[in-house]
């Protein structure tokens, strides 16, 4: 028997400090652009996700089943989930509807890079918006995030699923040969697509079409300019137009240098319908975020709103974060309090109250355990009492004595652990 | 400048690759065909070569631990990695075939199928639709139908010289192979300008060697 689980793991102290800092930065940054934080079960009936191949297969979610026979899944993503909470409960409020979440996600995945069958995942989701701007919004709050975790110059790539689903709504091609060359000009396989070609009944456009599209990514300017030049349909056009103009707005407003187009970019999760995006960092091989608009996804529940979000794979970003050493935890000031008897226990405990109280970190631990302890935890300060008198010492072995009544000594103490850490 | 990674499939593979990056105008170092280092400097440091196991090419870059691989198609098949595949290195040609022993193909019995590519032999049965057992072997396959222990096999071929010595026929050609440049698909955003040359550099040299 083996107690482990492959795929799931313990988060331990240092890291848990660490998220937790990550998590504060995000929940302010959504909360402060209007973004309300809400949860979903962890639980959820098959049914949501029935008839929704494209989101997740059915074989890689986690299935138990309830004691009246009926299938659960766990949570294999959080849109689906606020989608049903919002046309459950948000219909009668005015829109937009502002979602945030930091909340875990499972399924099992084939792909050899994405093992974890736990992900915790931080987002937002902005529905009753179908505008350029509620994107440029949502985008910019990526941004945003990001940086305000570290990540100073984060790249978001923007792809367009509206301009793939209308170049190949106009191929003479049946349904399987579609869907493999979609998957070659995803992986942006020219040659194979040059040598399919020949059995296929294409005309010259549309072979131009489908050898020059996947190749045309990067600089968005670059990318509407090349674009212009294939031979697009009206609305394939219409569609490059837009690309132009989100992309002035975030000239606009600053946000330029962070964006490129990959025009081909399409995702596993079908249900996006206009702008996708995903964030990466240079040096590092994963994508840390992604996300896209999904207008059709609430019409499963009879609800026709328009929305768009994203989702930050947070293990992602904090392997990230740790490979270029990106930030630093701020620890509280905190004391480690010596007890050799019962009378110093009393007053090391009250002592400890006044100090909590001030929003110090103290501890209460006993003579013979408290060297191992406090080298270990690298606890900053410690304090030990010789008859009335309170000593407290540093790190660096320097001492202070405190006298006075333990509201006296609190405050000194506080003074001086206070004033060390400027 | 951000320097680039490639990872090689030791072995001829890597040989040949190493070879066309040379003939592409890259500096490669001079030990490379004798050291037994695992990394290695090459085109005035634009580069870093490192040689892997064939089937850990494209993990390696699925990861994002080297930006771009060179390696088979059989194995890029077999393995299924989220890459961009952007171009064919027109060597290390070779075929997927369906063998065993002569005469033995049809018939309605239940197949056992030995091979090294276990999971692109289940998609290929998969697709067409006939349920079968998979055995994956490790190496010299064809002893598998010699020795009754499989009905068939799903190998490479090169020549089919293996194959013949061993009297063993080919069934069915599933489909051609040779060695792919893979990137990472950050990679090909993050360092776009770097890997655009070293992709234009080797296709241009690909195209020379095609017309000569």
């Amino acid at each position: 028997m083996s107690p482990f689980v492959e795929g799931v793991r313990d988060l331990l102290p240092g890291e848990i400090q660490e998220r937790k800092w990550i998590y504060q930065k995000l929940r302010k940054i959504f909360s402060k652009n209007g973004y309300q934080e809400v949860a979903t079960p962890t639980l959820e009936s098959l049914d949501l996700y029935a008839g929704m191949k494209e989101i997740l297969a059915k074989e890689e979610m986690f299935k138990v089943v309830d004691e009246r026979g009926k299938i659960l899944v766990l949570r294999p993503d959080v849109t689906m989930p606020i989608t049903r909470l919002a046309a459950a409960s948000y219909t009668k409020i005015p829109k937009p509807w502002k979602f945030s979440y930091i909340t875990t996600a499972y399924q099992f995945n084939r792909s050899l890079a994405d093992h974890m069958k736990e992900k915790t995942q931080a987002g937002i989701e902005l529905m009753g918006r179908d505008d350029l701007q509620a994107d440029v919004e949502v985008i910019g709050i990526l941004i945003r995030a990001l940086q305000k975790i570290g990540i100073k110059n984060p790249q978001i790539d923007l792809g367009q699923a509206a301009l793939v689903e209308e170049i190949f709504l106009n191929l003479n091609l049946d349904e399987s040969t579609k869907y493999t060359l979609r998957q070659l000009m995803e992986e942006k396989n020219v040659e194979e697509i040059r040598i399919r070609l020949q059995d296929w009944n294409l005309t010259e456009d549309e072979q131009k079409l489908l050898l020059e599209f996947p190749t045309i990514f990067g600089e968005p300017e670059e990318v509407v300019y090349n674009l212009r030049k294939l031979p697009l349909t009206k609305k394939a056009l219409d569609v490059v137009d837009r690309m132009e103009e989100l992309f002035f707005y975030f000239k606009g407003i600053g946000l330029a240098e962070y964006i490129t187009f990959d025009p081909m970019m399409i995702t596993h999760l079908g249900y996006y319908t206009g702008f996708i995006f995903r964030a990466y960092v240079s040096g590092y091989g994963e994508v840390i975020a992604s996300g896209g608009r999904y207008d059709r996804l609430a019409s499963k529940f009879g609800l026709d709103i328009p929305a768009v979000g994203f989702a930050i794979e947070i293990e992602r970003l904090m392997n990230c974060l740790q490979k270029f050493h990106f930030h630093k935890v701020v620890k509280k000031p905190a004391i480690l309090l010596k007890v050799k008897n019962k009378d110093e226990f009393v007053r090391s405990y009250q002592l400890a109250d006044y100090l909590k109280e001030k929003d110090l970190v103290v501890e209460i631990c006993k003579d013979e355990e408290f060297d191992e302890y406090c080298e270990y935890h690298q606890i900053p300060y410690m304090g030990e009492w010789n008859e009335d008198r309170f000593i407290l010492h540093n790190q660096n072995g320097y001492k202070i004595k405190f006298d006075g009544d333990l509201k006296v000594i609190s405050q000194k103490c506080l003074n001086y652990c206070l004033g060390g850490q400027k | 400048m951000k320097g680039i990674r490639i990872a090689l499939a030791k072995g001829r593979l890597a040989d040949k690759a190493i070879a066309l990056l040379e003939k592409a105008g890259y500096q490669i170092p001079e030990d490379i065909w004798t050291s037994r280092k695992l990394i290695f400097s090459a085109g005035e440091g634009q580069l870093e070569l490192i040689l892997v196991k064939t089937s850990d090419v494209p993990i390696y870059v699925e990861y994002g631990a080297a930006d771009m691989g060179i390696v088979g198609k059989d194995t890029l098949l077999e393995k299924g990695c989220s890459l961009y595949e952007v171009l064919d290195l027109k060597f290390g040609l070779c075929k997927f075939v369906l063998a065993g022993l002569p005469g033995r193909d049809a018939g309605n019995m239940h197949r056992r199928v030995a091979t090294k590519y276990p999971n692109f032999a289940r998609d290929y049965f998969l697709r067409k639709g006939e349920p079968v057992e998979i055995v994956e072997l490790t190496g010299s396959i064809e002893l598998a139908p010699l020795t009754d222990f499989a009905e068939c096999i799903i190998d490479i071929m090169e020549s089919g010289r293996t194959l013949k010595e061993n009297g063993l026929v080919v069934y069915e050609e599933i489909c051609f192979l040779s060695a792919r440049l893979v990137v990472n698909r950050v990679s090909m955003k993050t360092k776009r300008e770097e890997i655009k040359e070293i992709i234009e550099r080797v296709k241009f040299q690909i195209e020379r060697d095609e017309i000569l």
